[in-house]
Order: C-alpha cells, then sequence, then structure tokens
C-alpha cells in the first residue's frame, strides 16, 4: 500500500513565493520515494479542495506551505482575502489520527493542540525569515532566505524517507545549528539578521503528540 | 508575558537602523516587513514593535550565553 501524503502551498505574496519554491523541493523529493500525494497549488489551494482532498485520499502525512496563526492555516488569497483552510473550533477534526507539519505561523499554538492529530510540527511563535526582493523571480539564488527555509525543509523530506516525527525535528535542528555556526563566521552585512532569524525559529520549533509517529 | 523595558526598545531600534536596507523580515503568518517598516513599528510600540523587540532580545541573550559554546564546540 502506497504512502499518502498532500501539500498545500499558496503563492501570491512575497512571502508565498519563497514558500511555494521550497514546497517544489518536497514534492520532488515524494515522487523520488513513490509517494501518493495531492498537491495544491496556488488557487488549487482552497478550503473545498484542500478538505475534499483529505477526506477522499485520507493522506496519513499533510504539509502547509502557507499563512496562518494560532487558529488557523489559510489558504490562496482570493477577492483580497485570505481563504481559512482548517481553523480551531470550526474543522480541525479533519486533521485527527495524521502527521501534520505546518509552517504556517504560530499554528502549533491553539490549532496544534486542538486537533488531535497523531504529531503536530509547528512553530509556537511566528515562523520567520530574511530574504532579498530582488531575489523574488528566482527563490533558489536567495542566499538570505534560504538558511532558515532550508533548515525547516529537512522536516517534511526526513519524514517521507521514513523517520520519526523526533528525529526528522532533530534533522532540522541540526541543519539550523550549522547554518547558525556559518552565520557567526560570516562576514556579510546580513549575517546578524539570517542568525537572528535561525535561532527564534529554532527555539519556537515544537511537536505536539507522538514524537514517536512515522510516515 | 516577556517585559520590555525602555533600554530594550533602544537596543533594538539601533540595530534595526544598522539593518542593510536591500533585505526585508518575513513573518511568516502576517507581514513583509522593510527595514523602515520595522522602525516605524518601533516606533509605534505596536504589537508587531513588540515581536520584534521581543525576538531581537532573545537573540541578544541567546547570543551572550549560548554562541561561544556553540563556537567552541
Amino acid at each position: 500500500m502506497s504512502k499518502k501524503m498532500l501539500i498545500g502551498r499558496p503563492k501570491y505574496d512575497d512571502i508565498t513565493i519563497h514558500l511555494h519554491y521550497w514546497g517544489s523541493a518536497i514534492i520532488s523529493y515524494a515522487k523520488k520515494r513513490a509517494v501518493d500525494f495531492c498537491d495544491l497549488p496556488e488557487s488549487k489551494c482552497n478550503r473545498k479542495s484542500d478538505i475534499g482532498h483529505i477526506t477522499k485520499l485520507d493522506p496519513k502525512f499533510v504539509v502547509f506551505h502557507s499563512h496562518g496563526d494560532e487558529r488557523t492555516i489559510y489558504g490562496h488569497k482570493t477577492n483580497s482575502e485570505e481563504e481559512v483552510l482548517i481553523r480551531a473550533g470550526e474543522n480541525e477534526d479533519i486533521l485527527k489520527g495524521r502527521v501534520v507539519y505546518s509552517i504556517s505561523c504560530a499554528s502549533s499554538k491553539i490549532l496544534g493542540r486542538a486537533c488531535s492529530a497523531q504529531a503536530f510540527i509547528g512553530y509556537k511563535e511566528d515562523f520567520i525569515f530574511y530574504y532579498m526582493p530582488t531575489r523574488l523571480a528566482r527563490p533558489s539564488t536567495d542566499r538570505v532566505a534560504k538558511p532558515c527555509l532550508e533548515s525547516t525543509t529537512q522536516i517534511p523530506l526526513a519524514i517521507i524517507k521514513g523517520n520519526s516525527v523526533e528525529n526528522a525535528v532533530g534533522k532540522a535542528k541540526s541543519f539550523y545549528i550549522n547554518h547558525i555556526r556559518q552565520q557567526i563566521g560570516s562576514k556579510e552585512l546580513e549575517a546578524p539578521y539570517i542568525l537572528q532569524a535561525l535561532i527564534d525559529n529554532f527555539h519556537n520549533l515544537e511537536v505536539i503528540g507522538d514524537e514517536k509517529a512515522v510516515f | 508575558m516577556t517585559e520590555i523595558t525602555e533600554e530594550d526598545w533602544e537596543v533594538v531600534k539601533h540595530r534595526i537602523e544598522s539593518m542593510p536596507a536591500h533585505i526585508r523580515l518575513a513573518v511568516g503568518g502576517k507581514e513583509s516587513l522593510s527595514k523602515d517598516d520595522l522602525l516605524d513599528h518601533i516606533e509605534k510600540r505596536d504589537s508587531t514593535g513588540k515581536r520584534i523587540v521581543i525576538m531581537q532580545m532573545n537573540y541578544l541573550r541567546f547570543f551572550k550565553t549560548e554562541m561561544g559554546k556553540l563556537a567552541n564546540e
């Protein structure tokens, strides 16, 4: 039986352009590992499609590369408003029993605790990163954004590979530490700011639920 | 709740003033902030300004206590 996963990755502003790009790396890796995945990019990342695919496909692993807050994970922006995908108190049960990785800001604080996921991996405060607006057309060349985004992306990659949630978070933290070391030794003007973001994310990354869970 | 002192506001303001203007801060769930935006939030002392100060002060405290250990590992 194939492993099933779903990834939501809207794209409509500077932040989601980066998250969408790094989501592509997750999809490429899932393809290599023959994972049965459902990709909901850009406008396909809406409530109807997202809930419909989770119900129909029943993915064990769900990834959200989108905006959010303490209670909510948002999808694509339509008519100048971000669509609510999942909100604590409304439809959080859809995540029950699944392994969830959400980069959406502070979503572990309330939603992560309310949804009864087998394991919910997220950030208890805002996930932050610095970036260069001049590189938005090619996010892969943004050396300022890379340290934070590459570190956190290790989580879904390791889970797809078969690591437990605990090991996946450990791998991400190793990447954070390696980048912290590199930035300490860097003479680039941006280094102190990148360092601040790395340290902030490192401390805010947390797991709610079963750390031994696997995909 | 972390208490922010007058000195904290000033320290962070000076740090942001030194920030290169060609980078922006992405606060994942909310917004993308330029150097001027950051200084504006700090000037207004609103909720975003407080979050920026807390982030920067956590960094400075962490740097003081942990960086020496990490660098020597």
